[in-house]
């Protein structure tokens, strides 16, 4: 290494130190001490107490609300993430036609993704009101059941915050709408020419072409559902029902954090669901290979 | 000369002074609670009285909201406050980790009496046969119900119901259907309102735990008859889901469903005060009347409130202490209660002309007669989830209410041994 490189390492170094300090710091060293939280008994003022895997046994083998609302958060994700993807894809080629006033749609259907999740959470628990909200009435002039309890219903809660999660489709929308925009339009152009119908147009060159975008917004997509946390809080006033099935992981989590302060017991559980969030992501990595198409993979 | 010297030992004396003022600098303790509107200003003028009688100590109140769990970190950061307003049902939840001063040794050496106070007040403040808490106010639970509806349903408004019995028949006469069967209007719905099934067990002279707490018992015959009972009076009303569909038509403020005779009876607290003065004056002259809640056996209500607590590790205990005493005198507790609208923990200043000033507040004091607190023992809360999550369970038939009330203590159980055991290690 001669002088100038190690000159520009130390620069390198230098500039990327704030997120290195920070991360180690603020993320990495926490990390380490909630591990070893996990295996001890601590309330926060005591000192902790050692316990081995006493709170993972506890956590498989010794409670019902821990299996319960692992069910919920994953029934969440397997139909929320893969709706949002869908519905952000539609919305994205829909905002990626060329007519005139077509920047202000896009405005309009990014807002709700801008709107604080408090606040929506609040709008929607009107939407889903029994008697007087939007929904059940449109559904009674369409003639169909309009007494449906919604959030207050075992069956329909969990479905209702996953439809009250395409409310949020907004950001992953934009980062389609920019992966539409990076195909090449000349594919398209060679395609017409060729006598390719719309349809196959988006099949052989839409969809392949935004597989990247697709792949990168299932990962945080997968990362953001399992971790679920303010709009159940608010919706169900921080206790999960009814009937707790609305208890996800992150809820649960908290509950024991704050409410019965096991921290011990709470670390546990954020180890948990790093180690299933870990996995699936690595699953995703794996498989990706045989779906996902980059534009430079093209040879010759 | 003379003159110079003397100017000069004039102003070394002045220095002398501010020197000696600085060294008898003043206490300075800090005070958290979560009060808004009239409560702030009554707290604000007590304090400043304070700082009259004791001018060597300056009080610093901090208007703070989710004040256990800042109090956790400051304490474990060691920037505890020094006197806290604090909820007295978290008392035993707290002392068991060691977060709160023991106030046996204060209390000895002064004018405090555990007989001034409210019974079901003072022995909240216990835990483990210590004091860590001086009550500050109380509250509890009262059947309100509305005199029009009941002359309406032909009931006498002068004969409240007494019993579950006469509840299950009054609320009967006073629910009303419309054509194709929903409720318009309701009698009383025993799991609104803040009523708990503990409420229930101790109205049929059951209890929670066992007597040393070691046991939980809330699944005996008296806890499930006294679910059964919740589970069949709901479903006379048309069942649960009816009930929440009815409710989700409530409006708030003028257009509460207790006030414009959508709920003709409830189990609520004093706390509704204010908002009724406010918003259905009228309705709260002429037409609110207030009972015992009704009995299986016996009445019984909760008896919640604050209590003023010294965090471990305050940096002034002996300054709060005097701050609490002064917090606690009969004067300063008619004027906190009387401002804020609520009942002062302090007999002698609950039974008060100032602050039995009316029906309303006639019958809640004398309701605390039959104020019950929940058991001390830091297990308590997560054991009050999984009872909530067992009446959840059999309201909505998924279980029996023996089976639910089974599958509740089970679990329940496991939550105080693992307590109890670390009580005993420590």
């Amino acid at each position: 290494m001669n002088k100038g490189q190690r000159r520009e390492t130390i620069v390198f170094y230098l500039f990327i130190s704030p997120w290195i300090i920070g991360f180690t710091v603020l993320t990495f060293g926490p990390m380490i001490v909630s591990f070893w939280y996990s295996l001890t008994e601590y309330n926060m003022l005591q000192p902790p107490l050692y316990v081995g895997l006493e709170n993972y046994r506890r956590l498989f083998t010794d409670d019902p609300l821990f299996w319960k609302s692992l069910y919920n958060t994953f029934y969440y994700v397997i139909f929320s993430v893969p709706l949002s993807l869908a519905t952000g894809v539609v919305l994205a080629i829909l905002l990626n036609q060329k007519i005139k006033t077509m920047p202000l749609f896009r405005t309009i259907f990014y807002l709700p993704s801008i709107v604080p999740m408090v606040a929506s959470a609040f709008l929607w628990i009107w939407i889903f009101n029994p008697r007087f909200g939007l929904l059940n009435k449109t559904l009674g002039l369409l003639g169909m059941p309009d007494n449906i309890l919604w959030l207050s219903s075992e069956v329909w809660s969990k479905p209702a915050l996953i439809i009250m999660s395409l409310w949020g489709v907004g950001g992953s929308m934009i980062i389609f709408l920019a992966g539409l925009q990076g195909i090449p339009e000349q594919l398209y152009e060679a395609a017409r020419i060729d006598g390719a119908t719309s349809g196959k147009q988006f099949r052989y060159i839409t969809l392949p072409l935004l597989t990247p975008t697709i792949f990168f917004n299932l990962i945080m997509g997968l990362i953001g559902a399992f971790q679920t946390f303010a709009q159940v809080y608010v919706i169900t006033n921080g206790e999960g029902g009814p009937l707790n099935s609305t208890l996800f992981y992150m809820l649960y989590l908290y509950r024991q954090a704050f409410e019965f302060f096991n921290m011990g017991y709470a670390s546990a559980m954020a180890w948990i669901l790093f180690v299933i969030i870990m996995t699936f992501t690595l699953i995703q990595l794996k498989f990706s290979g045989r779906w996902v198409f980059y534009q430079g993979d093209i040879k010759g | 000369m003379l003159k110079k010297r003397f100017f000069a030992s004039f102003l070394l004396l002045i220095l002398l002074l501010s020197l000696t003022l600085n060294v008898a600098a003043k206490t300075k303790i800090s005070f958290w609670h979560n009060w808004s509107g009239e409560g702030v200003k009554a707290i604000d003028s007590i304090v400043n009285q304070f700082e009259k009688v004791y001018p060597d100590i300056d009080v610093e109140v901090i208007l703070t909201t989710k004040i256990e769990q800042k109090l956790l970190v400051s304490i474990a950061g060691g920037a505890a406050p020094d006197v806290v307003l604090f909820d007295r049902y978290k008392t035993g939840q707290f002392a068991a980790r060691g977060a709160l001063t023991e106030l046996d040794k204060f209390i000895e050496n002064s004018s405090i009496k555990s007989e001034d106070f409210f019974n079901a007040a003072w022995g909240e403040t216990i835990y483990r046969g210590k004091i860590y808490s001086i009550p500050y106010y109380v509250d509890n639970r009262a059947l309100l119900y509305n005199k029009k509806l009941f002359e309406e349903a032909g009931l006498d408004p002068n004969d409240p119901p007494e019993t579950w019995d006469e509840l299950i028949e009054y609320s009967k006469k006073l629910t009303k259907y419309d054509d194709e069967g929903r409720i318009t209007q309701v009698g009383f719905v025993p799991i609104w309102d803040w009523a708990s099934l503990v409420h229930y067990i101790w109205q049929s002279g059951g209890t929670v735990f066992n007597d040393d707490m070691t046991k939980v018992v809330f699944n005996n015959e008296i806890g499930v008859n006294a679910l059964q009972w919740i589970v069949d009076f709901i479903d006379m009303c048309g069942g649960v889901d009816e009930l929440i569909s009815f409710s989700s038509g409530f409006g708030a403020q003028i257009n509460n469903p207790f006030y414009i005779g959508q709920v003709a009876m409830q189990s609520n607290g004093p706390w509704i005060y204010r908002d009724i003065e406010r918003y259905a004056p009228g309705f709260l002259k002429n037409d609110l009347r207030i009972a015992p809640l009704p009995k299986n056996t016996e009445h019984a209500t909760i008896a919640g409130g604050f209590s003023l607590i010294i965090p471990k590790g305050a940096p002034e205990p002996e300054a709060a202490w005097k701050f609490i005493q002064y917090l606690v005198q009969k004067e300063s507790q008619i004027e906190w209660a009387f401002a804020s609208g609520t009942i002062p923990a302090l007999k002698a200043a609950a039974y008060s002309d100032q602050i039995m000033r009316d029906d309303f507040w006639e019958a809640f004091v004398k309701n605390m007669e039959y104020g019950k607190y929940r058991p001390v023992h830091p297990a308590f809360p997560e054991v009050e989830s999984y009872i909530y999550q067992a009446v959840d369970k059999a309201v909505y038939h998924k279980m029996t209410s023996k089976e639910a009330l089974d599958w509740a203590a089970e679990r329940a159980q496991v939550i105080l041994d693992q307590h109890n055991l670390k009580i005993i290690n420590n």
